[in-house]
């Protein structure tokens, strides 16, 4: 989880392209995705996203992300092939479970659609510095400051909260309470207790950050920006080609 | 610089008093550790300095602080960061950037400083906390004490004629403290920053503050140059706090009258003692380290 959204530093052309490219790319092609329902069109969508990927010298990080996208999509594939009846009967899955074509092409395109959308998403978080994600929204979009920091800080969080949990359940591992099991009822009755100690946790931590935000003059005036982010021309080029995208979803159809 | 004018102060919800009847007054350039066990006002006192009581931390205030000729209570804790920095005890939850240049120009993009002047601060900070190295990594990949220098940077790149630090060295290993203090000693002679720190690790305090106060319940109890300070040894073991083992031998030394001087600071000082009594004495006593124990 934390790879997925944690920025990996580099300097290739599409890391230094404007943030807001970066952020109309994974909303477009988002967007794009849930228009668009044809296989070929999502899995041309995915394998943009793998080059852009391969572009940018990330793969390797971006790889963990597409296999948890692949998982998470096998799943919702398998809960959708077994409730769709409609079609003609391919081959029973389990006794009195059949899977038909309509069912195959149906969840196929629902994994693809999950994965192809989310990837950019992903993509975009793992190629955007955070602060840079914050300059764009308060100067591009005007989203006010206070609003914009908050959201960007709690995606800056999710990690160390992650980190967090770890070491409570390795604590909790420690004195002999069972957290590995398969079953995912038990599962959730084992977390349960977990998430007490990381709501206290959390809770301090944020107290401590608001009273460090607090000592560092936030929110106390006008705002000076450090970085000014440019567009170039590699920016209108980006741009033009994901708002291709668009169109192309809809032809499809 | 900061004054303490008869200042009491209890947390909402809470009938007992937090501090009670301080007064102090310290002055610019000033290198103070205040020491005490848990629970005795220490950092309650921290954050009367730089605003986070009463305009964080609500309850009853009595008395006054002034900070730099201010009132802090007429203040604001925005208005306070342009002459008090602060450094908490857990750095993790401090840093609010992914990088360290951005967590270190936070606070000047705040205060709306102009890009260009942002820059030399940014390059000044990290040159003063000893971490230009590090300007372009990521913060969660640095280490306890490479994150609390980060902090540092931060709080000095704003300019403070006084820095206060709460337990800073809490989650560092020896060497790292030490770094940390190493830091503070140049910060405190070079640029002429107040600094005020609340620390347990006592040897350190003995080594770098100038001048050592000892809070309990709520009180300052003692207060004054640390040499004086540590020859009431016998009272801060009463409080719980370990003297450094220089203070405890020198006190053995004195016990067994062969030292009448004040207390060594650091290891260096204790060296010069031990070597002065094995060379001045040598003659009378054939073993004085048999006669200590």
């Amino acid at each position: 989880m934390k790879q997925m959204l944690e920025y990996v530093h580099g300097n290739s052309l599409i890391h230094r392209l404007n943030p807001l490219t970066k952020l109309i790319f994974a909303v477009v092609t988002c967007v794009a995705c849930f228009i668009g329902s044809n296989h070929l069109f999502l899995l041309g969508i995915l394998l943009f996203t793998i080059i852009i990927a391969g572009a940018s010298g990330i793969l390797g990080r971006a790889a963990g992300v597409y296999k948890a996208l692949f998982i998470l999509g096998l799943f919702l594939m398998l809960f959708q092939l077994l409730f769709t009846p409609q079609g003609r009967i391919l081959f029973y899955i389990l006794p009195g479970v059949p899977v038909t074509d309509i069912g195959l092409g149906f969840s196929s395109l629902l994994m693809l659609r999950m994965m192809a959308a989310l990837a950019p998403l992903s993509l975009m978080l793992m190629l955007t510095p955070m602060n840079e994600l914050l300059t764009a929204m308060t100067h591009n979009l005007k989203v006010p400051y206070r609003y914009a920091f908050a959201v960007v800080t709690a995606l800056r969080f999710i990690p160390a909260f992650s980190r967090e949990m770890d070491q409570i359940m390795q604590a909790q591992r420690s004195r002999g309470h069972e957290t590995d099991t398969r079953n995912p009822i038990k599962k959730i009755r084992v977390i349960i207790p977990m998430c007490i100690p990381l709501l206290i946790s959390s809770v301090r931590k944020v107290e401590t950050m608001a009273i460090s935000l607090e000592t560092r003059g936030f929110c106390t005036g006008p705002r000076s920006c450090r970085k000014k982010l440019g567009f170039t021309l590699f920016d209108i080029l980006a741009i033009i080609l994901v708002m291709a995208a668009l169109p192309v979803s809809i032809i499809i159809g | 610089m900061i004054r303490f004018n008869d200042v009491s102060f209890s947390y909402e919800n809470s009938d007992e008093m937090a501090v009670r009847n301080i007064n102090a007054h310290i002055g610019r350039g000033e290198f103070v550790g205040i020491i005490g066990p848990s629970g005795a006002g220490k950092s309650t006192l921290l954050s009367m300095i730089n605003g986070v009581i009463p305009h964080f931390y609500k309850g009853d205030f009595y008395g006054e602080v002034l900070v730099c000729g201010r009132d802090t209570v007429e203040s604001t804790c925005g208005k306070l960061s342009h002459h008090v920095g602060s450094v908490f005890q857990d750095p993790e939850s401090q840093i609010v950037s992914t990088v360290v240049e951005d967590e270190i120009a936070f606070g000047l993009e705040n205060f709306n400083i102009p890009a260009g002047e942002i820059e030399a601060r940014l390059a000044e900070a990290l040159r003063m906390a000893g971490i230009e190295h590090l300007r372009h990594e990521s913060t969660a990949a640095l280490s306890g004490g490479q994150k609390q220098r980060v902090t540092i940077a931060a709080a000095i790149a704003l300019r403070p004629e006084i820095l206060v630090l709460d337990e800073p060295t809490s989650q560092l290993d020896p060497r790292g403290s030490r770094q940390v203090f190493t830091t503070l000693r140049q910060l405190n002679r070079e640029y002429g920053i107040t600094i005020i720190i609340v620390e347990q690790k006592v040897m350190l305090l003995s080594e770098f503050c100038s001048r050592l106060m000892v809070m309990e319940k709520g009180r300052i109890i003692m207060d004054g140059p640390t040499r004086s300070v540590l020859e009431h040894n016998d009272r801060l073991l009463e409080l719980g706090i370990n003297c450094p083992r220089i203070v405890t031998l020198t006190k053995l030394l004195k016990n067994a009258s062969l030292w009448s001087g004040g207390y060594p600071v650091d290891v260096d000082e204790a060296e010069t003692v031990v070597r002065g009594i094995m060379e001045g004495t040598h003659d009378q006593y054939q073993e004085p380290e048999l006669s200590i124990q």
